[in-house]
């Protein structure tokens, strides 16, 4: 059983936006424009993972919420 | 609840009261009056572009709410809300995967190297010809940009209020012109500032009153029900459908707001990039877009796109028909859900949106021209002050091209926007690739650049003639009638000038390393160490709050690069360069007492940043000094005169100081 279509969205979005934001996380930690030695880098970094996990967060419990609130409804079909 | 403010009525009304004229009238006015009102913070080129540089993160990041939204911002969004429910908001939701470059590579390069425009970084970066043509693109794309939000709020208004279009274009042009010229950046960022709580305030009352409108007499949460229950699957998911159809899908939206707007808006906008330099530190950038970022932009999507969620679902329970067109949708709404005077404050939320993205195109049009045309190539070398006055006619002239522009618009109606739509879909990618790669790969340079700029543009023009080159780029995307692959032309053109300048990089000579140092990521502790004028202290002291005394003794108004012992020693200033460079850094030196300096972990030489007390003045009463020798007379700092009156600080106020480094 595939992916339903729906689904395609998200997991495209934080699928191709992950690896950009991999490779930006790994250019600004190579060239030590993030500094991890340094207090206020080692803050900056987190909010960097979280601001991600937030996004990424909030559209799955989106998701949840317009599959399953209302599950009569979603039977009617993703567009 | 009950519809205290609704109009009890199925049909909209579609046309504004003369209470919402009086709104609308009054809010102008207020908006002008207190534009003007900061033209006494603008002395210097400094003050007028980057309002000193000295503001806290809240003040950059809420004004920059209300540059993000244009007016068309709130049709356009409420059109697709209305046809396509919840998702019509995706592209305000996918802008992170890019801010650890822009808080970590782009905002401290143009922060620490002083950049004031990007063609001057072209110029530093890759050289004159590469700037040349950055100057073209980028000063078309914003003056039609001006005219293009002058057209669109024209056409709104007539279309709500029975006005003409041209008297609209005509008042907003002259409002917005006014308090630029006046006020330059400061009042482009405070009134912005007022403008965003205006239009995240309309925009979230019309989505309670729509609520309302929908519960019928029952209570909100039935209205918030009723707007769920009336949506199908697809229009309550946050993603359209992945490739269809082709007006409106995931994936195009994606590649083109997603990826090129979002690189589009961090590395090339020139509003924005002021905006960011007008904060008092790259920390206050970060907290800034991390605000706008995380909590403004799912907000914002709400705001712009509600009223065509409401629309949908009041059509489904037959509350309202159908709009003639799914444009006129917002205004059905709005007319619908408010009483006069709430209708016209909802109006005048749009005027917000629209004079807050102009006004900060304006500053940025100026800017641009006066430090990359004016400054370089017509009067070289002259003073400040000329370079100011220049600046205030250049924003006029500026507002008044605007109009033009937007009359232009008009009188040729939709075949020039579209025109002027195309061009950009011309331009911006490859301008687009060129910043990126100059700033984050080391080995691109000025043939790299111009091979780009030229390349790509000629790429996406065969595109248009070869639509199928674009096929491959398309996931699936069918073309639209004229067999045009719209949503993919910008990576399209983004891969091509990115290909294109790479292979012409690796083909040519790279640039010495001394003459790119600081303007690409991995430079960024020479860019600081540039930046104080000696090496950045990275010890994190604390804030200290102290009197602020007026006093000559060892301090001085301006210095250049020198530290307090170099000052004590009476080594003199180096002249300030004149002409193309970038401005030196100019810091007056003040005296702490030593256990201040302590706190803060300070010694002479460091950075500071002194500022009046009160919070909410967000940094407008404040500036960058350098430590000088300690002195011994209590919690207090000296600061010569000149200093304190370029800092706009008030007498008998305390202030609070801070390492900068």
């Amino acid at each position: 059983m595939g992916i339903p279509e729906y689904w395609w969205p998200y997991l495209y979005q934080y699928g191709v936006g992950l690896v950009i934001f991999m490779i930006g996380i790994f250019l600004i930690l190579g060239y030590k424009s993030c500094n991890l030695t340094r207090q206020r880098d080692r803050f900056w970094f987190g909010v960097l993972i979280f601001g991600f996990i937030w996004y990424a967060g909030i559209h799955f419990l989106w998701y949840m919420a317009a599959l399953y609130i209302m599950p009569a409804e979603a039977a009617g079909g993703a567009g | 609840m009950t519809h205290l403010l609704a109009q009890q009525t199925t049909q909209p009304t579609a046309v504004g009261t003369n209470l919402d004229f009086v709104v609308i009238v009054a809010y102008l006015a207020l908006i002008l009056g207190f534009g003007s009102f900061f033209g006494r913070f603008a002395r210097t080129t400094k003050d007028f572009f980057f309002s000193g540089a000295k503001f806290s993160w809240w003040l950059i990041g809420m004004s920059m709410v209300a540059t993000g939204v244009g007016s068309h911002s709130f049709m356009k969004y409420a059109q697709k809300g209305y046809e396509h429910g919840m998702s019509s908001g995706m592209s305000y939701m996918n802008d992170w995967f890019f801010i650890p470059l822009f808080m970590f590579g782009w905002l401290p390069i143009i922060y620490f190297s002083r950049v004031r425009s990007i063609p001057e970084y072209f110029q530093r970066r890759f050289g004159t010809t590469a700037r040349f043509l950055a100057v073209l693109v980028i000063l078309e794309y914003m003056v039609g940009y001006i005219g293009f939000n002058l057209y669109t709020l024209g056409t709104a208004a007539h279309q709500v209020l029975g006005i003409e279009i041209w008297q609209a274009i005509v008042a907003i042009s002259i409002i917005s012109g006014i308090y630029i010229t006046a006020g330059g950046q400061t009042a482009v960022i405070f009134t912005d500032l007022a403008q965003g709580f205006m239009l995240l305030g309309a925009g979230l009352l019309l989505f309670v009153l729509g609520l309302d409108y929908l519960a019928l007499d029952s209570a909100l949460v039935d209205g918030v029900r009723a707007l769920w229950t009336n949506l199908s699957l697809s229009e309550r998911l946050p993603f359209a459908h992945f490739n269809e159809p082709q007006s409106f899908n995931f994936v195009g939206v994606f590649w083109q707001d997603g990826i090129a707007g979002s690189i589009t808006f961090l590395f090339i906008s020139q509003g924005l990039i002021m905006r960011f330099l007008a904060a008092k530190s790259v920390n206050e950038g970060r907290k800034a877009i991390l605000f706008n970022t995380v909590f403004i932009l799912p907000l914002s999507m709400i705001v712009v796109g509600n009223a065509g969620w409401i629309g949908n679902a009041a059509i489904d329970m037959g509350l309202i028909e159908p709009p003639e067109e799914a444009r006129d949708i917002f205004v059905t709404i709005a007319s619908a859900v408010c009483i006069p005077g709430v209708f016209g404050f909802v109006l005048a939320a749009l005027s917000a949106a629209l004079m807050s993205t102009i006004d900060t195109m304006t500053n940025a049009t100026a800017a641009l021209f006066v430090y990359d045309v004016y400054q370089p190539y017509i009067r070289p070398g002259a003073s400040d002050r000329h370079y100011m006055r220049s600046a205030r006619v250049t924003s006029a002239v500026t507002a008044l091209l605007g109009m033009g522009i937007g009359l232009f618009f008009m009188t040729f109606g939709k075949d020039m926007y579209e025109v002027h739509g195309q061009f950009q879909a011309f331009v911006t990618p490859p301008i687009v690739a060129a910043v990126f790669l100059g700033a984050f790969w080391k080995r691109f340079n000025s043939a790299g650049a111009v091979a780009a700029l030229i390349g790509g543009m000629a790429a996406i023009g065969l595109s248009k003639f070869f639509p199928d080159l674009v096929r491959p780029f398309a996931h699936g995307v069918a073309p639209d009638e004229d067999g045009q692959f719209n949503y993919m032309t910008a990576f399209f053109g983004l891969m091509c000038s990115a290909v294109i300048g790479v292979a012409a990089s690796l083909l040519t000579k790279p640039k010495p390393d001394a003459e790119i140092a600081g303007l690409w990521i991995g430079t960024m502790d020479f860019a600081q160490k540039k930046f104080k004028g000696a090496n950045p202290d990275y010890k994190v002291g604390q804030r200290i709050r102290a009197g602020l005394s007026v006093s000559s003794d060892g301090t001085t108004p301006m210095t250049t690069a020198l530290t307090a012992t170099d000052f004590a020693q009476g080594k003199a200033p180096p002249r300030r360069p004149v002409g193309t460079g970038p401005p030196a850094p100019e810091y007056p030196i003040v005296r702490l007492d030593p256990a201040d300096m302590e706190r803060l972990k300070a010694a002479p030489g460091d950075l500071l940043y002194v500022s009046d007390s009160r919070w909410w003045l967000g940094g407008l009463r404040s500036s960058h000094c350098r430590a000088g020798e300690p002195h011994n007379e209590g919690n207090a700092v000296l600061m010569h005169e000149d200093a304190y009156e370029a800092g706009n600080f008030l007498s008998g106020r305390t202030v609070r100081v801070e390492k900068f480094f």
